[in-house]
């Protein structure tokens, strides 16, 4: 049970004179359970490869298989993959429409095709998931904060039950705490859920600490792939690509090379703190 | 699967025609658009056809471009093609069961037919070739006149032009918005006639707020760089006619002249 990429292209306006080449063979596996983030620069094609896992776009050449299944085929029921592989656009309180948040967040699984209890009482569990206050649920969903709105446009996903779950810039726009608290509520999703979470983002900082590998693309291809640490400690070659290892790292690696022996591997700042307490401890 | 239609599209290039003056653009195209209307023959149409063909030539725009444009207007032209074949009175030709195909239906219908595209594809060429700036600012300058009859031109220039700069942004809008309710399992493309118009609720609401709150944000943009309309306000690139221009004016003076005299001859 997992998602291949397999030797995946896309040509965005193939036979205009705009024609740009998003996503370059690019391979991939993505196992069941595993929170992963896709970082690179702006317009380095990780939107279109995201938008490709539940068959938005389709690939100009290249297989995607999901459980086995390649999702080209004819006879592959498409709809179905939308409710099992959940996208949330960057941005997507500007998909709300509904008149209060509760019928917003019920569209995705009455499309579905569920009976009104089962929408219901999933729309009502993914409202909670994300921390959205009860009071707010009959309030007209244009009436909230920016981060409220965010999280109502993300329980519309979740409703849906997905067993992928795909943010895409899921905190762009919003202010440090806002930023964290959604993080964290998708890391506590994915623990009490098990479900596959694909993270992309821009920053290196926002998924150091919740996801278990790092995907870095450029150009429309795969730069690295590998655990956070790895990736981390390649941050020279990151720089040449406009992007950033955290903060921590530059740090541990100057205390590094001005003489303290700290592990440059840690990736979150608790760890960056224990490591440089066991230096100083150890050393004087 | 918006971003198909090429009305009022610009297509980036070099060539003569995109560095004629915007007005020249615009008289040539009104003047050519009035001849079409001028012909009684199929000569005449296909000297407005060889004349486009020529201006086509001289715009280096892929000619799949033009025709692209055809696709939003081919249900209105079936629908015209389709009436007048069959409800124009005459010589009968063919009658099938109830319905007559006239002689005169049936020269009505083509001629409608040729001259619809010809129209559109000419007008095609014009937005193809001439950036929504240029555009409004040749309209501008045209119409320049018509403020002796207090009408607020550089406002209707603006506002012009700002709709024409908001297309491109609102059908990429659109398109998100369409992909965002695709993944949440929206179907816009199953269903009849009233299923299909209820799915467009979870994408016309979005859009709508979009387009306001991007309107708002355009006022507020605008006020806040002084913008007070079209008093005393000067260009940064003022239009002066230069010598392609006057040659281009010369060259459609000659398909006029050559053009509605022979369609109007009366031999065919």
């Amino acid at each position: 049970m997992s998602i291949i990429v397999d030797h995946v292209s896309y040509i965005y306006g193939a036979d205009t004179p705009l024609a740009v080449t998003a996503l370059d063979d690019i391979c991939l596996e993505i196992p069941d359970g595993q929170f992963v983030g896709i970082i690179g620069h702006t317009g380095s094609g990780k939107s279109t490869l995201v938008q490709h896992l539940n068959g938005l776009i389709r690939a100009t050449s290249g297989h995607i298989y999901f459980n086995g299944e390649d999702i080209y085929d004819s006879d592959f029921d498409r709809k179905k993959l939308r409710g099992r592989v959940g996208l949330v656009f960057q941005y997507p309180e500007h998909q709300l429409f509904e008149v209060d948040v509760f019928s917003d967040v019920c569209f995705g699984p009455k499309n579905l095709g569920l009976d009104r209890k089962e929408v219901e009482l999933r729309s009502y569990e993914a409202l909670r998931k994300v921390g959205l206050p009860d009071e707010l649920f009959y309030q007209s969903p244009f009436e909230l904060s920016g981060g409220q709105k965010r999280r109502a446009a993300i329980a519309g996903v979740l409703a849906m039950k997905p067993e992928v779950l795909i943010l895409d810039e899921p905190t762009a726009g919003l202010d440090p705490k806002g930023r964290d608290e959604i993080l964290y509520q998708i890391k506590q999703l994915q623990k009490e859920s098990g479900m596959t979470i694909l993270l992309v983002s821009h920053s290196m900082e926002d998924v150091a600490e919740y996801v278990d590998r790092i995907i870095v693309m450029n150009r429309g291809r795969i730069l690295f792939d590998n655990v956070p640490r790895e990736v981390f400690s390649r941050y020279r070659e990151l720089e040449e690509v406009g992007l950033a290892a955290p903060q921590v790292t530059y740090i541990l690696n100057e205390l590094k090379t001005r003489g303290l022996n700290v592990d440059v591997n840690a990736t979150t700042i608790g760890e960056a703190a224990d490591t440089i307490c066991m230096a100083k401890g150890h050393g004087g | 699967m918006l971003r198909d239609i090429t009305l009022g599209q610009y297509y980036q290039t070099d060539s003569v025609i995109h560095r004629l003056d915007p007005r020249v653009k615009l008289a040539g195209t009104l003047l050519y658009i009035i001849s079409l209307f001028f012909f009684q023959n199929f000569l005449g149409y296909l000297t407005a056809a060889l004349f486009l063909g020529i201006v086509i030539g001289l715009s280096h725009v892929p000619f799949r471009f033009m025709v692209r444009g055809m696709r939003a207007i081919i249900f209105l032209l079936l629908l015209t093609v389709v009436f007048n074949l069959f409800l124009t009175p005459g010589t009968p030709l063919v009658t099938l069961w109830k319905v007559t195909i006239t002689r005169e239906g049936l020269r009505t219908a083509v001629s409608m037919a040729i001259r619809l595209t010809l129209l559109i594809i000419g007008s095609s060429v014009m937005t193809l070739t001439t950036t929504p700036n240029n555009l409004t600012d040749g309209m501008e300058r045209g119409m320049r006149p018509l403020k002796l009859f207090r009408v607020p031109v550089h406002e209707v220039a603006m506002m012009m032009s700002i709709a024409l700069r908001f297309i491109p942004i609102l059908l990429e809008e659109t398109d998100k918005i369409m992909k965002a309710q695709i993944a949440r399992g929206a179907d816009f493309e199953s269903g009849n006639l009233i299923k299909r118009a209820k799915a467009l609720v979870p994408l016309l609401v979005p859009l709508f707020i979009s387009a306001f709150r991007r309107a708002n944000d355009l006022a507020m943009a605008m006020e806040a760089r002084c913008y007070r309309g079209g008093e005393g306000r000067t260009k940064m690139k003022p239009l002066i006619y230069r010598r392609r221009d006057r040659l281009a004016y010369l060259c459609i003076l000659l398909y006029l002249c050559v053009s509605i005299p022979v369609g109007r001859l009366s031999f065919f």
